[in-house]
């Protein structure tokens, strides 16, 4: 990463996220928009396709692991197969691209279609179960999904693929990943603001509870997940059409469902900024890595995953909002003298649920 | 006929090593509630411990089983104490990520020690067959099946005999009752994890005389644990046996009788019957009413 | 597409680059390791000669390696930052072939030539990409010379079992097309999964139909099981081929010569003496060299990426240019014969349907002898020995 621009556009994103409490809001969204206007005019700049490749992969992570957030960060759902929807998004554009002979632009709202309905289906009886059990739920799901992927041949071309007719063209990708990044964080940032959001947010801290007080749980909890499932579909469509060729290897990628978990809570699980700063860390702390440490990657990654949930799982935003119980966190704090916004964070010791329901935004 | 009973006698065989492969996973499973998503590589880790001790040693697998077996438990429990215990108390999420970034480090150390060319362990029974009726049993399939069923009886004695035994149970059942009546829950976490990997080590150590492996066949086995878990509900040893032998079986028959497909089939098969358990039946298909370990 | 021109006018010493994708690390690092030793060799070779003859002038060579990790989404990323960022001249393709097909798309979008890393399958070359080129022998060759060979030895049927994956339903499909147009009856075709721990079901529905022959084609590992489960099952049908597995030195070790004896496998390439050019010498002379930098016995892996590199320098050199369309043109054109064998790529168009691959070259067939040597057996005008049928499990 040596051009300027992409370390412009890291800075933004520095900028604009963790000091969200620290600046206050106006200025908060002065920083957005000028991000926002800054990223979208990058293509004019003569910038190599290879950096509007590395940010467009950005901005795509940045949807992912938002949509990811929003069941799993927001509701504590941890959806431990979200990958599915991505592959089944991706398959849905390419079987009725590669086979089918349709344009690119009207798969897309079918990909994501598709997507929400698989995800009304399974999550009506899996949303009922707590806990680890929906994640393993997931898993099984994504893991069938991909083994039928593989064999439904006549449909899916099995292991041998299928080749989809399009054009490389890198600032069309850019561009699409980038209004799409900018409206999911906006979703989110309403979300979080929100009567419906602030209802996720209680089902993650008492979802018992919550029922006492006539929230309608189950409503709540299949609509963002729907929600999430056709994002994330719709990206996988996206996605197909700009790699070109795929096969369920490449659509069912074990390493997205570790992906968009470790994004997510690198940043912060539940806040708005957390997914954008977890993915930029992430990705270029990844590509540094595999740039520099060769052989001994797979360890140093690993490592990089203990140190993170052991010493910060509150992940960045987190810990700087609102980490009294880490030490980083504290210490930030200190910096910042800052004691007064803050309601009572003395949680009894089990569920710290890293996110609260008051805020005081 | 003979083709049946021939499929139902590899099944059988198939499953008795998916109980002690599952089992461990299933006793943190079930005490812990922690899923162990570095399973599979505990497995491996067994295999190239077996695969060393001949290697470099000349010792047979069976004679070495009990030391890896103790160490298996000397690390799992030390795995337990410094990675798993600090995030128990944590969202599901975090044990989750702690045990995939222990799975990534031990492919990565094993691929920088052993690269990723196969290994297969040799053994004195490597070659032999049992032969009766016209049936034929390799003996290494043979012991991996006997010592599965050795090892999960000893432990089945542990949990049902003895006081660390019974306090795991205990802790199982009802973690905060267990902590009232004076059991230190912390040292039964650490007990159960290097119990359950001591059974992983142990079945990779068994395993890798009927078959190649490498650094990265980890992660394959503890999907495999997954779905003989589920079905067989948590931490029992009951469950796991009906969970594995039943899957065995499926499989042995899908393999057996399908044309083409077969496994590959029967690997979406069980994905799918995980996820309908789940959904219907929470507590796993196999859990055998009133009926401890 | 601004970097193209001004590589073209570069200072005429200046080093022709060539940007290579190989795994360095994960699941295929051995392959990966090996195909980039074969480009070193190629390099070291072509830099010891004072460069390429590039129309009167000596360029060197300068390889630009990434590790694509085996992910989808780093290798596209590599190739783009190899053409858009280092301005690489030629590429050196990933390793699978349905990351090369994808790369390869990207590959042609810059008008950039690739040659596909060790992806053999035919669905690389049969999109009408006219960028890419790979010396290997495809997919669809993999058993012609071996069931040549077993139909002279009198086989009637034969069952096939292969994991389920791109370049392995090539073979399977390909070898049943042929054994059928042969007269050769298939009597059982087999479908297992890529990472199968247990395929004794299938084997014993192959055992059931008592075939002269079993082809099996899977990776090293498959064939480790695949034989162990012939001997427990006490199958051993007169005559076995394993895609990969017996050209790999871990089989016999780890199997034992006594087991490995008899199995016979297609391989790419062999050192012998009849191969040869005036760059590396005969292919015993590459083998010999190769052992000496790297101390271990090179597979067909490096030597194709050699002879890549290989077609590559005489390509440029006929074209007395580094412009892809000529070095394109001259590739088509190229007739060459070389330590790795016969080199010549098909042209857009070409009636075997396939663009850029070299198609008439064959694929040599080994057998493993009592000590786990390689013994060539066919094709029957190179063979060095007459097959040998397998001896039953307890004869050994």
């Amino acid at each position: 990463m040596s051009n300027p621009a992409a370390k412009a556009r890291s800075i933004d994103l520095h900028d604009a996220g963790p000091s969200a409490r620290g600046i206050g809001r106006y200025r908060l969204l002065a920083l957005v928009l000028a991000g926002v206007v800054g990223l979208s005019v990058v293509p004019f700049f003569g910038v190599n396709d290879s950096v509007l490749l590395t940010m467009s992969t950005i901005f795509m992570w940045i949807i992912l692991s938002s949509s990811w957030n929003f069941i799993s960060g927001f509701t504590g759902y941890v959806d431990f197969g979200h990958g599915v929807f991505f592959g089944v998004g991706g398959y849905v554009t390419g079987i009725l691209v590669a086979k089918a002979g349709l344009p690119f632009a009207p798969t897309v709202p079918l990909a994501a279609l598709f997507s929400a309905v698989l995800a009304l289906i399974i999550g009506y009886p899996l949303l009922r179960l707590r806990g680890v059990y929906f994640s393993i739920a997931m898993l099984g799901l994504f893991l069938a999904i991909r083994e039928l992927t593989l064999i439904a041949k006549p449909l899916t071309a099995g292991a041998q693929g299928l080749i989809l007719p399009s054009e490389v063209d890198r600032t069309f990708f850019y561009y699409l990943f980038f209004i799409g990044a900018v409206l999911v964080v906006s979703l989110a940032w309403w979300l979080r603001r929100s009567q419906f959001g602030l209802s996720l947010l209680a089902i993650k801290d008492d979802e018992y509870g919550a029922e006492a007080r006539g929230v309608n749980t189950t409503v709540l909890k299949l609509t963002v997940f729907c929600l999430s499932a056709a994002i994330t579909g719709s990206v996988g469509a996206c996605w197909a059409y700009e790699v070109t060729f795929i096969d369920p290897g490449i659509m069912f990628r074990d390493s997205f469902l570790i992906n968009v978990a470790i994004m997510a809570t690198l940043g912060g699980l539940g806040t708005v900024w957390g997914p954008v700063i977890g993915s930029v860390v992430f990705l270029l702390v990844r590509d540094t890595l595999w740039a520099n440490q060769g052989n001994s990657f797979l360890v140093v990654f690993g490592v990089f995953l203990i140190v993170l949930v052991l010493f910060m799982p509150e992940g960045i935003v987190g810990t700087i909002q609102r980490g009294e119980r880490t030490v980083l966190g504290r210490l930030i704090r200190r910096l910042r003298h800052r004691g007064s916004s803050h309601v009572d964070l003395s949680h009894p010791t089990v569920s710290p649920a890293p996110t609260r329901i008051v805020t005081n935004d | 006929m003979h083709t049946l009973i021939q499929v139902v006698i590899d099944g059988i065989i198939l499953g008795g090593f998916y109980a002690l492969m599952a089992q461990g996973l299933s006793m943190i499973f079930g005490i812990m509630r922690v899923i162990n998503l570095a399973h599979g590589e505990f497995l491996v880790i067994g295999a190239y411990l077996a695969w060393m001790a001949h290697e470099y040693l000349g010792l047979d697998v069976l004679a070495v089983l009990p030391i890896l077996i103790i160490l298996g438990f000397v690390i799992g429990w030390a795995v337990s104490r410094l990675l798993v215990i600090p995030v128990l108390e944590r969202p599901e999420l975090m044990p989750l990520l702690i045990t995939f970034g222990l799975a990534a480090v031990i492919q990565g150390v094993l691929t920088l020690v052993f690269t990723t060319t196969p290994r297969m362990t040799t053994a004195f029974y490597s070659n032999s067959i049992l032969e009766f009726l016209g049936y034929r049993i390799s003996v290494a399939r043979l012991v991996m099946l006997v010592a599965a069923i050795v090892l999960l009886g000893l432990l089945s004695l542990f949990l049902n005999r003895t006081k660390a035994g019974k306090a795991m149970r205990a802790t199982a059942e009802n973690r905060e009752a267990a902590r009232i009546v004076g059991i230190d829950v912390t040292r039964i976490y650490c007990a159960a994890f290097g119990v359950g990997t001591a059974a992983a080590v142990a079945a990779g150590a068994l395993f890798s005389v009927t078959q190649g492996f490498y650094p990265f066949s980890g992660p394959l086995f503890t999907l495999k644990a997954f779905v003989i878990v589920i079905l067989g509900g948590r931490g029992r040893i009951s469950g796991t046996l009906a969970a594995a032998m039943f899957v065995g079986l499926i499989e042995s028959a899908l393999s057996g009788y399908v044309p083409n497909v077969g496994t590959g089939l029967g690997t979406a098969a069980a994905f799918i019957l995980v996820v309908i358990v789940l959904a219907t039946r929470p507590k796993g298909i196999f859990q055998l009413r009133g009926v401890n370990a | 597409m601004a970097g193209y021109g001004k590589t073209a006018n570069a200072a005429e010493s200046s080093p022709i680059k060539i940007g290579a994708a190989v795994s360095d690390t994960g699941k295929f690092a051995i392959e990966g390791h090996s195909t980039k030793h074969g480009y070193e060799m190629w390099a070291d070779e072509v830099n010891a000669r004072g460069g390429i003859d590039v129309a009167g002038t000596k360029r060197k060579v300068q390889i630009i390696y990434y590790d694509d990790q085996s992910e989808p989404e780093t290798a596209i990323k590599l190739i783009q930052r190899l053409i858009s960022e280092d301005k690489v001249d030629f590429l050196f393709g990933p390793y699978s072939s349905g990351l090369t097909i994808a790369t390869s798309a990207i590959a042609a979008k810059y008008k950039k030539i690739m040659f596909a890393g060790a992806a053999a399958a035919n669905s690389v070359f049969d999109h009408k990409n006219k960028y890419v080129f790979s010396p290997l022998s495809l997919t669809s060759s993999y058993t012609t010379s071996g069931l040549d060979a077993l139909k002279a030895k009198g086989v009637k049927t034969i069952a096939v079992m292969h994991s389920d994956d791109a370049p392995m339903t090539d073979i399977k499909n390909a070898t049943v097309k042929q054994a059928e147009a042969m007269g050769i009856k298939v009597v059982s075709v087999q479908t297992v999964p890529a990472d199968a721990t247990d395929i004794t079901g299938a084997m014993r529905q192959m055992q059931a139909k008592h075939p002269d022959a079993f082809v099996e084609a899977g990776t090293t590992l498959m064939g480790l099981l695949a034989t162990r489960t012939m001997r427990d099952i006490g199958w051993a049908p007169t005559y076995v081929l394993m895609i990969q597995a017996p050209t790999e030195a871990t089989f016999v070790k780890q199997l034992g010569a006594a087991t490995a004896q008899g199995i016979m496998a297609p391989t790419q390439w062999v050192p012998t003496e009849n191969l040869k050019d005036k760059y590396f010498g005969t292919a015993k002379d590459y083998f010999n060299a190769y052992v000496k930098k790297y101390g271990s016995n090179p597979s067909y892996l490096p030597a194709g990426a050699s002879a890549a590199g290989l077609s590559l320098q005489l390509a440029i050199e006929k074209a007395g240019s580094i412009d892809t369309e000529k070095v394109r043109q001259a590739l088509i054109g190229l007739k060459a014969n070389t330590f790795y064998g016969p080199i010549s790529y098909t042209a857009p168009g070409d009636p075997s349907g396939l663009t850029g691959a070299n198609i008439h070259r064959k694929m040599l067939t080994i057998q493993l002898d009592e000590k786990g040597n390689q013994i060539v057996v066919a094709p029957l005008d190179i063979a060095e020995a007459p097959i040998q049928p397998l001896k039953p499990w307890n004869a050994r």
